[in-house]
């Protein structure tokens, strides 16, 4: 079942001359459950398309459908919603709230819904990211790697239709990397949780089960991997 | 890490020192480019600065100016008034004035001298009304040969007589009168001194054109001492008059004023010649100084000379500062001094805030700069060029401004300086060089102190700081006691798991929170905010204070609606009974007062105290108790029994009407015709200390009686309360000296002269009235009548012998000078018989110059509030807007986490609120402190103060705290919002 539909999606960045077509007439579909690495150089759109699926960022024309339903015929303040309950995105730089304890910024997209936040969840969620006896640290007070951990942990608390990385392990060492992508796979096998992560490293690349390379904006190879 | 590698692989490649000495002048035109750059990048945060240093400056430059011109103001008015002169000495050898030359040589700047030439002896009979003697002076005459004798005559050494009529004498031979002798006549016989006989003949009573007669003697006091020549016309215990000269005529050829230095003297022109058989005379010398440091330094000078005694013009060398006093002077160094302070820190505040954002803004770029080799001492030059950069701009315009400023607060205040200063010398503003250089030093010192620790920390950023940029992020000591409290992750959140913990979250949801913890989080930097806008609302809250202290002040002065005021004096025989009929002159003033060109209306009251009685059941015995107890005047002149003596205010008809109508009268009592009365029924208790009114009449009695006065009264007798508050016929008791009763009111067969009923009890004239309670008697009780129907009555006989004043009040016409009025209105009036003498009162006048003060005292304390106003505002403004913007991040993060718009907007309202709130919590309760230490100092000189808050002014204070944080607020997500989403959450240098 596809979970994510991409038709024709385009985004167009200043006008006139100097337009720059950061994505063109990009199309592809997400099955539930998939875990897809998009791949590409830099400037090739990669991030652009991420924030449309994130709905971070509108798109000039085309449309995004998450569970059949198109994401931008939402108002901004739908979108909000939407944000905080289909998709957990994370980070090259963790993009945590400075003044909140790690539990806080976890809970904050269930906290910001008026949800009940899942207590067997959570502490089970604390104990696989490795985050127990942190739990009342702000930001400033962690690691790198603990930061990310926790800005995973935000985008997993939801149980979201989708969890988007935009190179979440770019500011990490090579064993925090490691660590952050186990966790990150771990969610997918164990949990079944949709996965798009943009990278850069072939060896995170090749262990998705499908590979998506832009160039230029388009679309430039779609292969599966496993 | 990288970046410190790559600098210690260059320091181990390239030679250096060299090359830093090669490179250095592209290192500072590369930090100075990288300043200018930073300072364009934040324009509105650089323009707020720039203001606020300028507005620093200009302050500064505006209240040193101000005093400065203060100062010179007072100086001018001291010199108009009183001469240049700093000390003054009496010689009787002119070589003492040649001494004092020798002993001060170049310091001596201006120098006059006026001679004594003796004192003639008035015969007993003429010095019953005139005195003693009559002392000769010289009119004072400036030396020459002084520094500045030539040219300078703007203001004299020391002033000559103010003359009152005629000249000052010009030629031997002329003689100006002090203003008392106008008239007299100085006969020959005896003096009131054994053994002389008098010495001051005139030809008839004195006037211009007469010729006097004087023989000029020493006054000798004590043994060997020669007193003051001139002084004073009364004889002292044991003095002479010797070496008395051949008597010599003088023509009069004018009259002066006497005042308090020269006496009673009458003065001749310098040149006139000694009197004295011997040819003896005195002489007092005054002068002024240059180059001297103390007052000290001139007595020394005159200790040289040889002079063991003189006289400082004290005054002026205060305003001089060359002598301390407990002075005004001293006042205004003070105010300066402790405004300059109140500027200065607010200035620090501000800026510093401003330098302190510039660096958080930028701590990524210079932890950067550090890792690419920037030395510390270049950071901090980066930050120090930022503020003389900012300082060039801000400094010059302030100067500008503050001087321009003051120029314009001069100009408006203007009248009011003339009638605070009581002269004719005008401020006018005075640039010292050495005020602004002052002003430029101190705003120089303000720059440095708030760009000092802003630089430090700029030149203390590592990189690796700078990459976390955790600076920031400094948790409360409470917050951190509230995780430390939190064992398992779920303690964070409410029992239902659907809040974050806490009162803030439970009340206003995840935006409350977010607000909340971002305020403990960040407690300092809110700090900054709350502390700045509660000296803004307390600064503005106290304004108002002062101001409505001031207003209140100068609003105890009741006038009436009355323009112009002149009292009558009636003419009185030797019975002190009035020889008109002042009671049928009452409407005829009124028609004469009206013809007065410039005279709008005319209203005519006359005054008169007339026995009286009324049913006892009318009278309020404890009221009565209350005003003997607490009033200044002792017993009210009403007892319990219904006995008391009024003061009788009988009104022309137009002013009964009124009044009547005011009152809401019948149409009968409105009539003047009709005998009737209106008792005011109000007594003030009001003394030193307490504030208060009694009414001592209940309002029963339905008329009063009219008594006529009782036959036969001895001298030492009069109508009136014993102390005991009984009225009757009282005497002074020999042995306590207390007022005791003579004779009870029962038994002295007063007639009664006439039934006038009550028409109204009233508690005040209303506001229309052209004169005013405070026109009226204080201690007895104030009964108003129409003068026709009195002078239509049986009793007029009684009322009229009762009778001492008429008193017209005037209004203007819109066109009407006030001071041509008031002569045309005084001249028609003078020439009346029943009248002896006359008053004439510029009510206008009195109320332009109250209001003209108010207005000055206003424009310069507005002011200051205002521009320190500015400056807390802008400092509100770059905190606020400043760190907002800081956190761009931050909300992108939380935008991205699913805060919709809605939400966001209430956090930032919930933490803009806090700090609004704080703030005025804060400034009202900083000003309701200043409110009662000036409640306690005011209340000493008025009574009738009321403690109260100024609450128009803390609504103001409000609406400028609501629109302060709502501008910068509204500013700063302007430019966040500006910012894309995508851009700030990618965005790794702030």
């Amino acid at each position: 079942m596809d979970i994510l539909q991409i038709e024709h999606l385009t985004k167009t960045y200043g006008s006139g001359d100097t337009a720059v077509r950061a994505l063109d007439d990009v199309s592809f579909t997400v099955a539930a459950g998939e875990f897809v690495a998009i791949i590409g150089s830099s400037g090739s759109g990669k991030s652009t398309l991420l924030h449309m699926i994130g709905g971070v960022d509108r798109p000039t024309s085309g449309t995004v459908r998450l569970n059949g339903e198109d994401v931008f015929q939402r108002s901004d303040e739908q979108l909000a919603v939407f944000r905080r309950r289909e998709v957990g995105l994370v980070y090259q730089f963790y993009n945590l709230v400075p003044v909140l304890d790690v539990v806080e910024n976890m809970c904050l997209p269930v906290l910001m819904d008026g949800r009940a936040v899942n207590e067997k969840r959570l502490t089970n969620m604390l104990r696989v990211l490795g985050l127990e006896g942190r739990e009342h640290h702000l930001p400033n007070q962690l690691s790198g790697g603990q930061q990310q951990r926790v800005a995973i942990g935000r985008a997993l608390m939801n149980a979201p239709a989708v969890v988007l990385a935009d190179e979440p392990t770019g500011n990490l060492d090579s064993r925090n990397s490691a660590e952050i992508m186990s966790l990150l796979r771990k969610s997918n096998k164990e949990l079944g949780q949709t996965l798009i992560v943009i990278t850069h490293d072939e060896d995170i690349a090749l262990t998705a089960d499908r590979v998506i390379a832009l160039e230029d904006g388009r679309i430039a190879s779609d292969t599966r991997v496993h | 890490m990288a970046a410190k590698h790559l600098r210690a692989k260059g320091t181990g490649t390239f030679a250096r020192p060299r090359v830093q000495k090669c490179l250095s002048p592209l290192h500072a035109s590369v930090f100075a480019r990288y300043t200018l750059r930073s300072l364009a990048a934040n324009r509105v945060r650089t323009a707020v600065t720039v203001v606020g240093i300028a507005l620093a400056t200009g302050l500064l430059a505006a209240v040193l100016v101000s005093v400065t011109s203060l100062r010179a103001a007072l100086l001018a008015q001291s010199y108009a008034s009183g001469g240049v002169w700093q000390a003054g000495f009496t010689y009787e050898d002119d070589e003492k004035v040649d001494e004092l030359r020798a002993a001060t040589g170049e310091h001596l700047d201006r120098l006059a001298l006026r001679r004594d030439l003796g004192a003639a002896a008035l015969s007993a009979e003429s010095a019953e009304e005139s005195g003693t003697y009559l002392g000769v002076l010289s009119l004072p005459e400036e030396q020459a040969g002084t520094a500045r004798s030539a040219g300078d005559d703007q203001y004299a050494v020391i002033p000559g007589p103010t003359v009152a009529e005629g000249r000052l004498p010009e030629r031997a031979g002329e003689i100006a009168l002090p203003t008392y002798l106008q008239g007299a006549e100085l006969t020959a016989g005896a003096s009131e001194i054994a053994g002389v006989e008098s010495g001051a003949v005139s030809d008839g009573p004195l006037e211009m054109g007469s010729t006097v007669t004087l023989a000029l003697g020493q006054r000798h006091y004590g043994m060997d001492l020669t007193y003051r020549w001139h002084s004073g016309a009364s004889l002292m215990d044991g003095e002479t008059l010797s070496d008395v000269g051949e008597p010599r005529a003088y023509t009069v050829v004018g009259f002066v004023e006497t005042d308090y230095e020269t006496g009673n003297a009458a003065f001749v022109c310098y040149d006139e010649p000694a009197a004295t058989a011997s040819g003896e005379i005195a002489g007092t010398a005054y002068f002024s100084t240059v180059g001297y440091e103390s007052a000290s330094q001139i007595g020394d000078a005159l200790v040289a000379a040889g002079v063991d005694s003189w006289s400082y013009n004290t005054t002026l060398l205060i305003y001089q500062g060359l002598d301390r006093g407990r002075a005004i002077i001293d006042s205004l160094a003070q105010i300066a001094a402790v405004l300059a302070v109140v500027i200065m820190v607010a200035a620090v505040s501000l800026i510093s805030g401003a330098f302190t954002i510039s660096i958080s803004e930028r701590t990524r770029q210079f932890g950067l700069l550090s890792s690419l080799g920037a030395s510390r001492r270049q950071l901090r030059r980066t930050v120090l060029a930022e503020a003389a950069i900012l300082g060039l701009v801000g400094v010059p315009l302030g100067l500008a401004l503050g001087v321009g400023g003051a120029a314009v607060a001069f100009a408006v205040t203007a009248d009011g300086w003339t009638a605070m200063l009581r002269e004719t010398t005008s401020v006018s503003l005075v640039v010292a060089p050495a005020d602004l250089a002052l002003a430029v030093g101190l705003s120089a010192v303000t720059l440095l102190a708030s760009a000092f620790a802003p630089a430090l920390r700029a030149s203390r950023v590592s990189a690796v700081d700078a990459i976390r940029s955790s600076a920031d992020i400094r948790p409360s000591r409470r917050l951190l006691r509230v995780f430390a409290r939190r064992r398992t992750a779920l303690d964070d959140l409410s029992a239902d798991r659907r809040r974050p913990r806490g009162l803030a979250a439970r009340l206003g949801g995840m935006p409350a929170f977010l607000a909340r913890r971002t305020l403990a989080v960040s407690a300092g930097k809110q700090r900054v905010s709350v502390v700045a806008l509660a000296v803004s609302v307390a600064l503005l809250v106290t304004a108002g204070l002062v101001s409505d202290y001031l207003h209140g002040a100068t609003g105890y002065i009741d006038t009436g609606t009355a323009d112009l005021r002149v009292n009558l004096f009636a003419e009185t025989d030797d019975d002190y009974h009035p020889v008109g009929d002042l009671v049928a002159q009452t409407n005829a003033l009124a028609g004469r007062a009206e013809q007065v060109s410039g005279v709008r209306s005319a209203s005519v009251t006359s005054q008169g105290s007339v026995a009286f009685h009324l049913d006892a059941a009318g009278v309020d015995a404890d009221a009565l108790e209350t005003f003997m107890q607490e009033s200044p005047y002792g017993a009210y002149y009403l007892d319990a029994a219904g006995y008391g003596s009024a003061h009788l205010v009988l009104l022309d008809d137009a002013t009964w009407r009124a009044l009547a109508e005011s009152l809401g009268l019948s149409d009968a009592e409105k009539d003047p015709a009709e005998l009737s009365c209106v008792v005011l029924n109000a007594a003030s208790v009001t003394n030193d200390e307490t504030y208060g009114t009694v009414q001592p009449f209940t309002g029963a009695a339905d008329t009063i009686e009219l008594l006529a006065d009782p036959e036969n009264m001895a001298s030492d007798q009069w109508l009136g309360p014993a102390d005991d508050g009984t009225f009757g016929l009282v005497t002074t008791d020999g042995d306590t000296m207390g007022t005791v009763l003579a004779v009870p009111t029962d038994e002295l067969g007063m007639a009664a002269v006439a039934q006038v009923p009550v028409a109204a009890y009233a508690e005040g004239l209303g506001d229309a009235s052209p004169f005013s309670t405070d026109d009226l008697g204080a201690n007895a009780p104030n009964v108003i009548m129409p003068a026709r129907a009195v002078a239509a009555s049986s009793g007029c006989e009684t009322v009229r012998q009762g009778m001492s004043s008429s008193t017209v009040y005037a209004t203007l016409s819109p066109e009407a000078d006030d001071i041509e009025t008031l002569d045309a209105l005084e001249e028609a009036l003078e020439g009346i018989g029943d009248y002896g003498s006359v008053g004439t009162y510029n009510l206008v006048e009195l109320a332009r110059q109250s209001r003209a003060m108010e207005l000055t005292v206003n424009v310069f304390l507005y002011c200051f509030v205002a521009i320190t106003l500015a400056i807390s505002v802008a400092n509100v403004f770059n905190t606020i807007a400043s760190g907002l913007m800081l956190r761009t991040r931050e909300f992108a993060a939380l935008q991205s986490a699913g805060m919709g718009r809605r939400s966001f907007r209430r956090m930032i309202v919930a933490e803009c609120s806090d700090v609004a709130v704080k703030g005025l919590v804060g400034g009202v309760a900083l000003a309701t402190l200043i409110n009662y230490a000036l409640f306690q100092a005011m209340s000493a000189s008025i009574s009738t103060l009321v403690l109260e808050m100024p609450w128009g002014h803390v609504a103001l204070a409000f609406a400028v705290v609501v629109t302060v944080l709502a501008v910068s607020a509204g500013y700063a997500l302007r430019r966040t919002h500006a910012m894309n989403l995508v851009e700030a959450l990618r965005s790794d240098v702030m």
